[in-house]
């Protein structure tokens, strides 16, 4: 079967097989709306227990199951993506690492061990973003791992904190003196795997990857970890005050920012890199409104919709012989029916058009703002946020979809490769109907808000509005907000990768490279290795000098030994011929 | 003894002669000739002007563009303090020895190319950038801070949505408020037991 139909297809099957399992578990949690527990004590030290615990309940298995359908479905379009890569084997075995990685996040809810999946991701993900072994790739992974090795240092700080409870089981914990510390670190560990301001600059980076590990990355796995990790904890952030003030700026500006990038942006990946950073902002926006089940379902709808939108951009990446740059892949609709289709539908997802997956999400999220007696300033750019996904995506729908094609004489452009089809078709359908079925299925992400018509169609007029203005404002030209210091700003994330990349780096590597220095190739050398090398050279010269006086005397006691021996051999002789004469 | 030890650097100066060993000049320009990390070693600081020629010429530089490090015990000692030109600063499409590199053959590395690299630091990049970075750092702060500013000022104006129309007491407030006289008081709630 390994050789019939190739690894890829194999682990695929494993990952669908994964999948419907996890749907029966699911059914099986919510009819009897029970969780399991399983919890293995590891060791026992002073009152503390360390444990491995493992949690299945219908949040986890839900959660499992999407990502190993969509890990499937990113399977197979490797498949045909990497088909002429030399080590492909070795980049599906990291892909499942990863895979594993998340789901021992999801179904170990103890700090402690949960780092087995928090830090598998990360270093999972450095491998993946290297993938490609250039400089550029090499640059970006670094800059991947150690902004999400900040949040592992704020998991470990948390749980040097909590040893006073004597456990670290997340779901059970009780407040004690320093638990809004704890807390403050959990946020700040959610927020840089989820790329919330100002730990943002890792994400767009990180497209350096293979496009079927972007689609896994940016979909369901790295980046909803941090939200998965806050929904998880959210009984006890919310306790806080300050965590929903914290997160509901943040989350809006970061929203705000990478929608603004987006509109600058010409590098297709990084747009679409961007556009989950703003989703992201959403589900963080959710949470900061006490929706933490409303964050879970548009974690769930964006996961498919982003999915397909990477495997299309991919497909297309792939057709245009590697071209990233918007300006030069024109004409998808023409070239490339089917993936144009399923482009189209999960930009409308995203959009959050009715009735698509986004819609059951997004909808509810705009609403509950909008019902949420919230500060005019953070509703208005709250609002302000949304529109720019419609504008940007209008935008990549202008340069990839509807562009004229100027710049190649030559194309050999098709659409005819069925793993890619297939992969697409299972993730199309998710995008269309995922968002009624989870809503459907779950009853905790059916949820009621009452307001007037008029806040009722608030979200259609808006949404009809945006396009409006942006079929406006994307003409042929394309030449808009493209000029001067703004679009420097703005395509640099308000310069935030730029400062935070050089000037922080600058200084620890200073401190870095001035250590390294004083102290490894000074101190240490003279205290250590060359220091050490010194002493034992004086030494064993001094052993050598001492050794050779003893071996001269050696040599001059055999020599003369040997010639007594002579002597005394002919004496004897000459005794012997004496006494025989 | 002495004789045995004359013997043995004899034989010795024999043995590094039958090799074809000799003193080699170390400088970067000739990688091939430098085997051992201790050949590799910089010269003494140059102290007069000759040694600075003599130092120049070893490294391939003109004596106008050679300049040592300081003479701070760092142990640079001759080595050329060459401009911090990173690899992402040197340009891609230059038809470059090594391209990998960015570099070409004999030509003086860095004393700190360790960071000079694509996937480290280019301080070359940061000095010409069109703004500073403590002014980028300043215009994100601005950003960031003024929406919070903005918010803070305006934290008393709540977005409250009525999904009903407000109740008064009696009509005359009412008429106060600029709505519609009834003509009559209006009863929204009771305490008396329903009819």
């Amino acid at each position: 079967m390994y050789k019939l139909i190739g690894f890829e297809m194999c682990f695929s099957l494993l990952l669908f097989s994964w999948f419907i399992s996890m749907v029966v578990m699911v059914i099986f949690f919510n009819l009897n709306n029970i969780s399991l527990l399983f919890n293995w004590e590891v060791m026992d030290c002073m009152s503390s227990s360390l444990e491995l615990e493992l949690v299945m309940d219908w949040m986890g298995c839900s959660f499992s199951g999407l990502v190993c359908f969509i890990s499937g479905c990113v399977m197979i379009f490797s498949k045909s993506y990497m088909m002429g890569d030399k080590y492909s084997y070795r980049f599906s075995l990291t892909v499942m690492l990863f895979v594993l990685s998340m789901n021992l996040l999801i179904f170990i809810p103890n700090l402690v061990t949960v780092l087995l999946g928090w830090d598998g991701l990360g270093l999972v993900s450095f491998c993946l973003v290297i993938y490609y072994q250039n400089n550029k790739s090499l640059a970006a992974g670094m800059l991947t791992v150690l902004m999400n090795r900040v949040g592992d240092c704020f998991i470990l700080a948390a749980i040097s904190m909590m040893l006073v409870l004597g456990h670290w089981n997340m779901l059970c914990l009780w407040e004690f003196h320093n638990f809004m510390v704890v807390n403050f670190f959990i946020m700040i560990a959610g927020m840089t795997k989820s790329a919330q301001i100002p730990f943002s600059s890792w994400l767009p980076a990180a497209m350096a990857a293979p496009t079927p590990v972007s689609a896994l990355v940016h979909s369901s796995t790295l980046v909803t970890a941090g939200v998965f990790l806050f929904i998880r904890f959210f009984n006890y952030l919310n306790n806080y005050i300050w965590f929903s003030y914290i997160m509901m700026y943040l989350s809006i500006m970061t929203t705000i920012m990478s929608g603004i990038c987006a509109l600058y942006e010409f590098d297709m990946k990084k747009i679409i890199a961007l556009s989950t950073l703003s989703q992201l902002g959403v589900m963080m926006m959710s949470l900061s409104l006490s929706m933490p089940m409303l964050a879970l379902f548009h974690l769930y709808t964006h996961a498919m919709f982003k999915a397909l939108l990477f495997i299309c951009g991919g497909n297309i990446i792939h057709s245009f012989e590697g071209k990233q740059d918007m300006r030069q892949i024109k004409n998808v609709f023409n070239l490339m029916p089917i993936t144009s289709m399923f482009l189209i539908v999960s930009k409308m997802a995203l959009c959050g058009l009715p009735f698509l997956a986004g819609f059951y999400s997004k909808d509810l999220i705009i609403e509950s703002l909008i019902v949420g007696n919230m500060n005019i300033v953070m509703f208005i750019l709250g609002i302000f946020g949304v529109c720019l996904t419609i504008m940007y995506s209008i935008r990549f729908c202008f340069f990839i979809i509807w562009g004229s094609y100027n710049l190649n004489t030559y194309v050999n452009v098709n659409d005819n490769d069925l793993l890619v089809i297939i992969s697409m078709s299972l993730l199309g359908l998710g995008a269309l109907w995922s968002g009624y079925i989870f809503q459907e299925l779950f009853c905790l992400f059916d949820h009621i808000f009452m307001m007037s018509i008029f806040m009722k169609l608030y979200v259609p007029m808006l949404i009809m509005s945006s396009i409006i203005i942006s079929f406006g404002l994307w003409d042929k030209s394309m030449v808009y907000l493209n000029k001067g210091f703004m679009k420097y700003m703005n395509s640099s994330m308000w310069f935030l990768s730029s400062f935070i990349c050089f000037s922080m780096i600058k200084s620890f590597m200073m401190m870095s490279n001035s250590s390294l220095k004083i102290i490894d190739m000074g101190w240490l050398e003279i205290l250590g290795g060359q220091g050490l090398f010194s002493l034992n050279k004086l030494l064993f010269n001094c052993l050598e000098h001492w050794l050779s006086l003893v071996i001269n005397c050696y040599i001059i006691m055999f020599v003369m030994l040997c010639l007594t021996l002579i002597y005394m051999n002919n004496k004897y002789i000459k005794y012997q011929k004496v006494l025989f004469m | 003894m002495a004789s045995l030890r004359s013997i043995g650097r004899v034989v010795s100066a024999l043995r590094i002669i039958s090799v074809g060993y000799h003193a080699r000049k170390i400088h970067t320009g000739r990688p091939l000739s430098a085997y051992w990390n201790k050949d590799w070693a910089p010269g003494p600081y140059p102290k007069t002007q000759e040694e600075r020629e003599a130092a120049a010429k070893k490294y391939g530089l003109r004596i106008e563009d050679y300049e040592p490090y300081p003479d701070d015990g760092t142990g640079l000692g001759d080595y050329p303090k060459l401009p911090d030109i990173s690899m992402e600063g040197k340009d891609a499409y230059e038809n470059w020895d090594i391209p990998a590199l960015k570099r070409n053959f004999g030509e003086p590395v860095h004393a700190e190319a360790n960071w000079l690299r694509e996937d480290r630091m280019s301080p070359d990049v940061v000095a010409t950038m069109r703004i500073p970075i403590w002014q980028q750092f300043l215009m994100f702060m601005g950003i960031m801070g003024g929406t919070a500013l903005l918010a803070y000022l305006v934290s008393p104006i709540k977005l409250h949505m009525a999904v009903m129309p407000k109740q008064y007491p009696f009509n005359e407030l009412c008429v106060e408020k600029g709505l519609k006289d009834e003509g009559k008081p209006i009863i929204h709630y009771t305490f008396e037991p329903a009819d």
